[in-house]
């Protein structure tokens, strides 16, 4: 079982990380113009407006369609990750299935999984003579995966669009409220300053990200904020206090900085491995720390947020966003310097016994 | 020992190269051949031919997803670590696949 979890979070992991370059295309796509659009004095783009703010609606729709996508490419890549190229297909008409009936991100993950195993195991008992190889990749296979994975998704639609929707309502309600805004934005932020980029994090980015495409923006805007925390912090630190680090890591905090602009935690990875026990605690405060002084200070979104720091201008109160990346990273740049010494070598003595390796 | 391998992780942005590059310089400190491809945000860089994954003792995969152009690595002994203990510890790493594989022999 433990295995199949591993295995399955890979599988999850690859199509998410192809999902990924979409949703960023894509929301850029849907910013950029309602950015112009808001410079113009123009609140909301429609279909009704005339000239220049006319091509501004028809461009962001575009944006909007690559959104509407991003099920359907997460299920195709998710399956194909599986059952390879014979999973693909399963997988995109699942996602699209479950894009049509709201049953959302986990009904796309559930419809690729059943409709990506079906294709492995259809190729594991299914042999035909090898005259007729041919009919296997292409009757067979489509036949059972997206026959399946449809048979699936009509007896499925109704209880996970319940559940997918349920949950939409109940997330929906909790971002309403000022005191719960601001719990969510420090359990968001301590969770992507856990283990940056690590399964903690990718759940907390994962979530969010799940709900800003189902139209709930607020969430996000807290996982982009925490973000740039940990890494902003390193930089500051390295660069007041460059006695206090070693010659490798002093050249790792320039790269920090631009990691902490766009938006990337993993540029904290190498700091924090120099005493982990230490610092992942004063990650995880300061990340929590500064999401929660941005929803403290109201900063929320009612566009899809970009990451980064450039993501405040997607966001309503734009100035509460940076302070809370500032605050966060200057907490971490204090605490960290302060009980680190980060001079020594950031490769740590890990027993050959605790490495866990597996033989494919 | 001569070791080829991939890294790859969900961004492939950072923990990519760093596991590569952790990996790389552990094998040179143990003086073995160890080259790490990077299957990242941008592609494939510093790839493995199939002449190379021919020569090498074993294969590593250093991450927990599926790989790019499996095929080249057919056959061989293909062994698979978390990418982030990769980074943390790539010589002790190292030293336990090359036993294991050792062992098997």
């Amino acid at each position: 079982m433990k295995k199949f979890l591993i295995e399955a979070r890979g599988h999850l992991m690859t199509g998410i990380g192809y999902m990924l370059p979409m949703i960023i295309g894509a929301s850029l796509v849907v910013a950029i113009p309602q950015l112009i659009a808001l410079a113009m004095g123009i609140q909301q783009l429609t279909p009704e407006l005339q000239g220049f703010p006319h091509f501004l609606y028809e461009f962001q729709q575009v944006g909007w369609g690559g959104i509407g996508l991003v099920n359907t490419v997460l299920g195709g890549f998710v399956a194909y990750s599986i059952a390879n190229k014979p999973g693909l297909a399963a997988g995109l008409i699942g996602g699209a299935a479950a894009t049509a009936t709201q049953a959302g991100f986990l009904g796309a993950v559930v419809y690729a999984f059943i409709g990506g195993y079906l294709v492995r195991w259809a190729m594991s008992v299914i042999h035909v003579p090898e005259q007729y190889q041919a009919v296997m990749p292409n009757v067979i296979l489509p036949l059972i995966a997206t026959v399946g994975v449809a048979l699936v998704a009509t007896l499925l639609a109704g209880p996970l669009s319940a559940i997918n929707l349920a949950i939409i309502d109940w997330l929906t309600t909790m971002c309403q409220s000022d005191t719960n805004r601001i719990i969510m934005a420090l359990v968001l932020g301590g969770m992507i300053g856990f283990d940056m980029g690590g399964p903690v994090n990718k759940a907390a980015w994962t979530a969010t990200n799940a709900m800003m495409l189902s139209g709930i923006y607020i969430p996000c805007v807290y996982t982009n904020l925490a973000i740039c925390i940990p890494p902003l912090g390193y930089a500051i630190a390295a660069t007041l206090r460059k006695d206090r680090f070693s010659e490798e890591l002093r050249g790792a905090a320039a790269g920090n900085w631009i990691m902490s602009f766009i938006g990337i935690t993993e540029g904290a990875i190498p700091f924090t491995l120099v005493k982990p026990l230490v610092l992942i605690p004063i990650n995880v405060i300061g990340s929590a720390l500064g999401a929660g002084v941005a929803a403290a200070f109201g900063t929320i979104a009612e566009i899809p947020p970009l990451g980064g720091w450039y993501g405040c201008v997607t966001m309503i109160n734009p100035l509460g966003y940076l302070l809370g990346i500032a605050i966060g990273g200057l907490f971490i740049a204090f605490f960290s310097t302060l009980l680190v010494d980060f001079t020594q070598d950031a490769t740590t003595d890990m027993d050959e016994d605790d490495i866990e390796i597996s033989f494919e | 020992m001569k070791v080829v391998g991939v890294s790859k992780c969900p961004a492939g942005l950072a923990h990519t190269p760093m596991a590569a590059k952790a990996l790389m310089k552990a094998g040179d400190k143990l003086g073995w051949d160890v080259k790490i491809e990077q299957q990242g945000a941008t592609g494939i860089i510093n790839k493995v031919t199939r002449e190379e994954a021919e020569a090498a003792d074993f294969v590593l995969y250093a991450t927990d997803q599926m790989i790019d152009e499996e095929e080249r690595f057919e056959g061989k002994k293909k062994i698979r670590v978390n990418i982030n203990t990769c980074i943390k510890a790539p010589e002790a790493v190292l030293k336990k696949c090359g036993s294991a594989v050792e062992a098997q022999n």
